[in-house]
């Protein structure tokens, strides 16, 4: 386990030597917040309506800032170390070792986006709470703590998403694709673009049934107390369930990929 | 007692064909062709406790993918493989901490970090007691002489200091069979020689069961007692260094120097054999013979020429083995 720690320290370590890259990292989440509450004050201001299917511009502005916050946390990505490790043959140095390469790569996902959402804790939620105080009242009381056990298994899906798009790798030669789609469709999936109740029915039904909505639609919901404790439960178990498919999927991915491996490169 | 025995090993690779130009790069949108390339072809061989072996042949003979098949990293296709009695690619935790693979051309350190946080994370990742990593780093660091470089970022070290760096991470765990991949590779010709002198010390001094594979034929030539020559994944020789040169090594090179005032016209067909006298440098001749013939012509040299310098050579081994690799391939 120590290996483990160490293995976090050291990631630390690199991440918070490159101190512009790490505070510039917070303009992919401040630049989107502000456009999208731009966007929204305009299209209450033009039209002049108080909601729109529930949601006020109180309730918008507050669920744009929990949900971009959320998402440098929680929003799945294919991870480019690992797609390199595959292509060109850097995951030599982990096979020889006596250590777990996906417990690796899944601790980089884990601490990189745990540094950055607890950094986006302490700057931008406070900025967001003085600026639009009196839209954030009644937010962060008893919602946080069922919210809690819910974003811990959402730390889980996302690792576990964001491994089987980087696992895709040994299976796809040209995985530039793949990620540009993931980049363009994930936001709209996980609800950090939009709440899900203003899509189209369809659509809605579509996302529904995907587990991408527990990763922000849903907590960003608990916590603005938009779904019952009894509701809260059963979100919880369906997300269990599919933490053990994936976690298959994933074992069955790294089994047959390494059987494809060809270590190029190295 | 045999650490590595390998049993009618093959490796095949499968990758695409891919017409050249347009109409076959969209041809292969719809219709996409596979073939096989045979890396390594029903191959056999063992390796004892303690020896150092070569592995040489030219560009994708099969060198690196036998390393990667004997270290774990890569499955083979057909045959058996084991490795101090471990069969490598299932990893078992023992076997990994038998082994250790280093290639020239790639890091295991964290190119942010100084080498030492990667050799404490590499301490945990073997379990290496404090006591023993403190005595591993000091005896590694002293012996390569990088005791100065390993607390600075790897981004700042040098290609022979990072080779090095990268060579005391791989040792750390005390491994019993090392494979190194090119391990001198653009490195100078002194930083290669503190290698050697580290590698030999492995070798000799610490009974390491080292398999090293080189395009630079010195290095097995410094290095190694036995030597396996590999071509399109078919060893065609596999036995001691000195059974290699005993049998392959039968050319000597003489080189003489002539007094000036020598018409230098005659030596061009002097010995009858076309164009096998090689006008080195001014007044300077050599020529490449059979070994058998050596003792007739030294005669002739200095019976009929006044020379004042004459040195006789065995022809480098990097020449006997490209002209094997040469009528091998055409």
């Amino acid at each position: 386990m120590k290996k483990y720690v160490i293995w976090c320290k050291n990631l630390i370590l690199v991440i918070l030597q490159y101190r512009l890259n790490f505070f510039l990292s917070f303009l992919s989440v401040i630049v989107p917040l502000i456009i999208q509450i731009s966007l929204w004050k305009a299209i209450f201001g033009f039209t002049g309506i108080d909601s729109i299917k529930g949601y006020t511009l109180g309730n918008l502005i507050v669920y744009y800032v929990l949900a971009n916050w959320l998402a440098t946390a929680l929003g799945p990505s294919m991870r480019m170390e690992v797609v390199s490790d595959i292509s060109t043959g850097g995951l030599n140095h982990y096979l020889i070792k006596p250590v777990n390469y996906l417990i690796c790569r899944s601790l980089d996902i884990l601490v990189g986006n745990l540094l950055f959402s607890v950094t986006g804790l302490i700057i931008i939620i406070p900025i967001a709470i003085f600026l639009f105080k009196e839209y954030f009242i009644g937010i962060f009381s008893v919602n946080c703590l069922y919210g809690l056990p819910f974003v811990f298994l959402a730390f889980i899906l996302s690792i576990e998403i964001s491994t089987i798009l980087s696992l895709m790798s040994f299976f796809i030669d040209y995985t530039t694709s793949v990620n540009k789609i993931q980049f363009l469709i994930m936001p709209f999936l996980t609800g950090q673009l939009l709440p899900i109740e203003l899509f189209p029915e369809k659509i809605k039904t579509i996302i529904q049934i995907l587990p991408f909505q527990y990763l922000v639609l849903k907590p960003v919901q608990i916590f603005m107390g938009k779904i019952s404790p009894a509701n809260i439960t059963k979100d919880i178990l369906i997300m269990t369930l599919w933490i053990a498919l994936f976690a298959i999927l994933t074992y069955s991915m790294w089994h047959s990929g390494m059987r494809r491996y060809n270590a190029y490169g190295g | 007692m045999d650490i590595i025995e390998v049993k009618n090993l093959t490796k095949t690779y499968k990758t695409f064909k891919k017409e050249a130009g347009l109409v076959g790069s969209i041809k292969g949108l719809f219709n996409r062709k596979y073939v096989e390339k045979i890396a390594l072809n029903s191959i056999s061989l063992t390796v004892k406790k303690g020896d150092f072996l070569g592995f040489a042949g030219p560009n994708g003979a099969g060198k690196t993918t036998m390393l990667k098949i004997l270290s774990g990293i890569l499955y083979p296709t057909n045959g058996e493989v084991f490795v101090n009695k471990h069969t490598p690619n299932k990893r078992s935790r023992s076997f990994l901490k038998d082994i250790t693979f280093i290639a020239g051309n790639k890091t295991q350190l964290d190119w942010s970090l100084p080498p030492m946080d990667s050799y404490l994370l590499n301490k945990e990742i073997y379990n290496i007691s404090n006591s023993s990593f403190r005595e591993r780093v000091k005896v590694l660091s002293g012996l390569l002489n990088i005791r100065s470089v390993i607390n600075r970022p790897v981004r700042e070290l040098s290609l022979g200091e990072r080779m090095k760096s990268e060579l005391l991470a791989g040792l750390l765990h005390n491994p019993e069979i090392i494979f190194l991949d090119e391990p001198t590779i653009g490195l100078d010709i002194n930083s290669q020689k503190n290698i050697w002198k580290f590698f030999r010390h492995l070798n000799h001094e610490e009974g390491k069961t080292i398999i090293l594979t080189s395009h630079y034929v010195e290095d097995i030539k410094q290095l190694c007692n036995k030597i396996i020559l590999i071509n399109k994944g078919n060893i065609i020789f596999n036995d001691y260094l000195s059974v290699f040169l005993d049998h392959y090594n039968v050319k000597r090179k003489i080189t003489f120097s002539v007094q000036e005032n020598v018409d230098q016209s005659r030596l061009k067909d002097y010995f009858n054999v076309p164009n096998s006298v090689i006008n080195v440098d001014g007044n300077t001749y050599s020529i490449t013979i059979s070994k058998e013939k050596v003792e007739n012509t030294l005669h002739k040299i200095i019976d009929d020429f006044e020379i004042f310098n004459l040195r006789i050579e065995y022809e480098p081994i990097q020449d006997i083995i490209a002209e094997i690799f040469e009528k091998l391939n055409t």
